[in-house]
């Protein structure tokens, strides 16, 4: 019912850059009663509504350890858009973010839109991340750079509506579908009767 | 956000009638108060809101006094507005329509209401932009500032001045408290049981013939349609073409469904109502022949399982101490997998787990008396969490679960949250297999003190057993290095290949602790050398390598199976088997590792059933791994 567009967002990062923290921030509902801590910070929604259009983001939190490095693919599989999240004060976290733009161009191509968190923005003269060279590295893999900071909720609605853009830019080239990447097996079988009209969203 | 807006009358009539308004609000960044969706029960959204009523609810900033507003209804722009507390309040005690308005509807009020001011809970608020990427607010609330205003307009619409229309809106409503009930916003996620999906199809009557005509046909599947090793998708496409067709008979025979097909709430509804019938009806066929054709590896697997979990510690699964917790809830829910019917029920039951398993964390904080916002279930905390329930609970489908929810569920497997859920639990699954894991859990002793034992599951006898049947299984002459140390393990080298899994079934005795070789156990578990052909692996491995990180490849779930049967002596299954349909129940201390019994079963004449030509045809078979999220 009406202009509305559901997209997939990856959450990518190595462990305690705080990309969790940042999600929260920006899903936190401080008119429900219910308590964060009940419910899963895995997997959370939020709306939106840019220019008229009503924007379902589906954020998916991944696991930070190297352990679990592999099953990235799992998570990032049809995603419409990565927040790709390295600490200011880290800079191993920041390879981490490398590494996992060159394994998502790789995996996706250009499919995915991205953008680069440096969070912890706050702890700005513990920095080691030089913010010339963050910047730099963004532009030349064609993502978006944002400062945030989860604890001071700086930065985060800015980095959240770019992207959401940048997706309502990329599904409206493709016809208006929030679906990327779908591998649909298109059978030919005489004996199906006509389908009723389907309904459903995506 | 607990309150659909898509289906909320206020704001579709806001939007699609009253545009201008909107324009002007949302141009102004003024705020918009949206009375949530039960005040308007009952309404269908194409009735029209008087103008009043929705400028009521339009707060426009005061010229005068920053965080007080005024409404844009002519009349009312006296009456001073804020937002406190999780409240609006309207410093009135009648709300935006005064206190004549509330005498005139025969409203008293008592000597304490006259002088409190009205207010109304703010339920949620979503995050809007303007053309110009301003920011402005929409606010949802539990009631409406004009009171009398609605209360006159529901009395005037849609409740009853003609005996159909009153009938139609009784009826309209059965619809509407059956998607309600749930207490969900997405109808597709309503949780309902089988038994209620049928009960809310017979709730009327005109819907018996499209009734009857799903049952001939669940019937018709059921007496003769043939499941095929390696045609799962033709087995979906013919259950959706079901389902497709009882929906659509639903349709044309009940003209409330079919005046409602704008509503895709209701239609969606309805779907899930006709997919439920029909999966109910056909459950015991379909899963039965997929447990048939998963039966190796699901038994290999859960055997693995079971002799996994208790060796399992938390540091091998990465869990952080704090995290570590008996979840007893999480492992009762998962365990009902096997008993549930259809693939939404499976999906959510999965969902649950994951829940549940939040949930059994935020107890144990509170237990421990820390905080409750260090319990915040992360992805981190969620895979090993998960890893654990499973090898816990050693499920005896997994396999065919898996590959029942994926080929047979349509209607919900684009719900988000659901298809999370589902992910999750295949990326635990996988994790359970993947070689650092596998080398970690290597040579432990079975009895660890940080690692409750639960009562599920196999002992270390069973690892011994399976360790045996690894080594005894090599083909002769094979000659892996790792195979004579295989054999001495536990004193199994007496024992012949031709050892049926049989032994696996003294799988509950005890045993003290046991270490095992390294090696041992990682060929117990699934050889990290094995490259997978099952349909499983490709979505679950990552075989890149860029920069400095150290990308593995994980094994698929199936790929200590796979070695298995290309190890064992039994013969190779050739497809296309087609698969009988044995009863769904655990391993007897019989049980061996018998390859299906039948290779052809007949189909019966008419039945709709496949027939050859469609199986060599078809070849739009996918990864069992790829469907997620169709």
């Amino acid at each position: 019912m009406g202009d509305s567009l559901t997209f997939k967002i990856v959450l990518l990062g190595e462990g305690c850059v705080g990309k969790t923290s940042l999600v929260l921030r920006y899903c936190e509902n401080r008119f429900v009663d219910k308590h964060i801590s009940t419910l899963q910070a895995s997997f959370l929604t939020k709306r939106l509504n840019i220019g008229g259009k009503r924007v379902n983001l589906n954020i998916w939190d991944t696991a930070g350890q190297e352990r679990f490095h592999a099953l990235g693919p799992i998570y990032y599989r049809d995603s419409n858009g990565a927040i790709l999240v390295y600490d200011i004060t880290d800079e191993d976290s920041f390879q981490k973010v490398k590494n996992w733009v060159k394994e998502l161009k790789k995996m996706l191509g250009n499919d995915i839109a991205l953008v680069i968190a440096g969070n912890k923005s706050d702890l700005e003269k513990h920095r080691t991340v030089s913010a010339e060279a963050a910047e730099q590295y963004a532009a030349s893999v064609g993502a978006r750079h944002f400062y945030t900071s989860a604890k001071l909720s700086k930065g985060i609605e800015e980095l959240f509506l770019d992207l959401s853009k940048r997706m309502i830019t990329e599904a409206d080239k493709r016809g208006g579908t929030s679906t990327v990447g779908r591998k649909t097996a298109i059978v030919v079988d005489d004996d199906v009767a006509p389908k009723a009209q389907s309904g459903g969203c995506c | 956000m607990s309150d659909d807006l898509d289906y909320n009358l206020f704001w579709q009539q806001l939007q699609h009638q009253h545009g201008a308004l909107y324009d002007v609000a949302q141009t102004n960044c003024y705020v918009i108060c949206v009375p949530c969706t039960a005040v308007w029960a009952g309404l269908p959204l194409t009735v029209a809101v008087p103008k009043p009523i929705i400028e009521s609810h339009i707060l426009k900033p005061s010229p005068y006094f920053h965080g007080t507003f005024h409404s844009s209804a002519r009349g009312k722009e006296h009456i001073e507005i804020s937002i406190e507390d999780g409240h609006v309040v309207v410093q009135s005690p009648a709300g935006l329509d005064g206190k004549a308005a509330l005498t005139a509807a025969n409203v008293k009020f008592t000597a304490a209401q006259s002088v409190e001011p009205f207010k109304a809970k703010i339920m949620s608020e979503e995050l809007f932009y303007n053309a110009q990427y301003k920011q402005f607010r929409v606010l949802v609330l539990q009631d409406t500032l004009s009171p009398v205003e609605v209360a006159a307009f529901r009395q005037q619409n849609g409740l009853g001045s003609s005996a159909s229309s009153a009938d139609k809106s009784k009826r309209m409503s059965r619809v509407h408290e059956f998607i309600n009930s749930g207490g969900a916003r997405d109808p597709l996620i309503v949780r309902k049981t089988p038994a209620a999906h049928a009960e809310f199809l017979e709730a009327f009557p005109e819907n018996a013939s499209a009734i009857a005509s799903a049952t001939n046909a669940i019937q018709a599947f059921n007496r003769g349609y043939v499941l095929v090793k390696g045609y799962l998708e033709h087995a979906s496409r013919k259950v959706e073409m079901l389902c497709e067709q009882f929906y659509a008979d639903l349709l044309d025979g009940n003209q409330l469904f079919s005046s409602s097909r704008d509503d895709s709430k209701v239609q969606d509804a309805i779907r899930l109502a006709a997919e439920s019938f029909i999966l109910d009806g056909i459950h015991t066929k379909l899963f039965s022949a997929l447990c048939a054709i998963d039966e190796e590896a699901d038994l290999q697997l859960h055997h693995r399982l079971a002799a996994l979990g208790p060796l399992l510690r938390p540091d091998h699964l990465g869990i952080k101490p704090q995290f570590m917790c008996d979840l007893p809830d999480a492992l009762k829910e998962l365990s009902r997998l096997d008993t549930l019917r259809t693939p939404t029920e499976k999906l959510w039951c999965l969902k649950d787990t994951t829940q549940k398993i939040a949930n059994g964390v935020a107890e144990h904080f509170a237990a421990k008396g820390r905080s409750a916002s260090e319990a915040v279930v992360t992805a981190d905390e969620l895979i090993p969490l998960l890893a654990r329930a499973i090898a816990f609970s050693a499920p005896m489908h997994w396999q065919a679960n898996v590959e029942y929810i994926q080929h047979f569920q349509f209607t919900g497997a684009s719900v988000p949250d659901l298809n999370f859920a589902m992910v999750s639990c295949l990326a635990a699954h996988s994790f359970l297999q993947s070689p650092p894991l596998l080398k970690m859990t290597a040579g432990l002793k079975a009895t660890s003190p940080e690692m409750p034992r639960l009562s599920r599951g196999a002992s270390v006898t069973a690892v011994r057993d399976v360790s045996e049947l690894w080594s005894n299984s090599e083909p002769a002459g094979s000659g892996s290095p790792a195979s004579g140390r295989r054999a001495d393990l536990a004193g199994s080298s007496a024992r012949g290949p031709g050892r049926s899994l049989s032994s696996l079934s003294r799988a509950n005795s005890t045993h003290p602790a046991v270490a095992l070789p390294e090696d041992a156990l990682s060929d117990l578990l699934g050889s990290s050398s094995i490259s997978s052909s099952s349909s499983s692996s490709s979505n679950y491995s990552s075989s890149s390598n860029s920069g400095s990180s150290s990308y593995r490849t994980y094994a698929s779930p199936n790929a200590g199976v796979a070695a298995l049967q290309r190890r064992s002596t039994l013969p190779t299954i050739r497809p296309p088997d087609v698969i009988s349909t044995p009863p769904i129940a655990r391993p007897s201390p019989s049980l061996s590792m018998r390859r299906p019994a039948t290779n052809v079963l007949q189909s019966s004449p008419g039945d709709g059933g496949p027939d050859l030509g469609d199986f060599l045809s078809d070849t739009s078979v996918s990864s069992s791994y790829s469907s997620l999220g169709r």
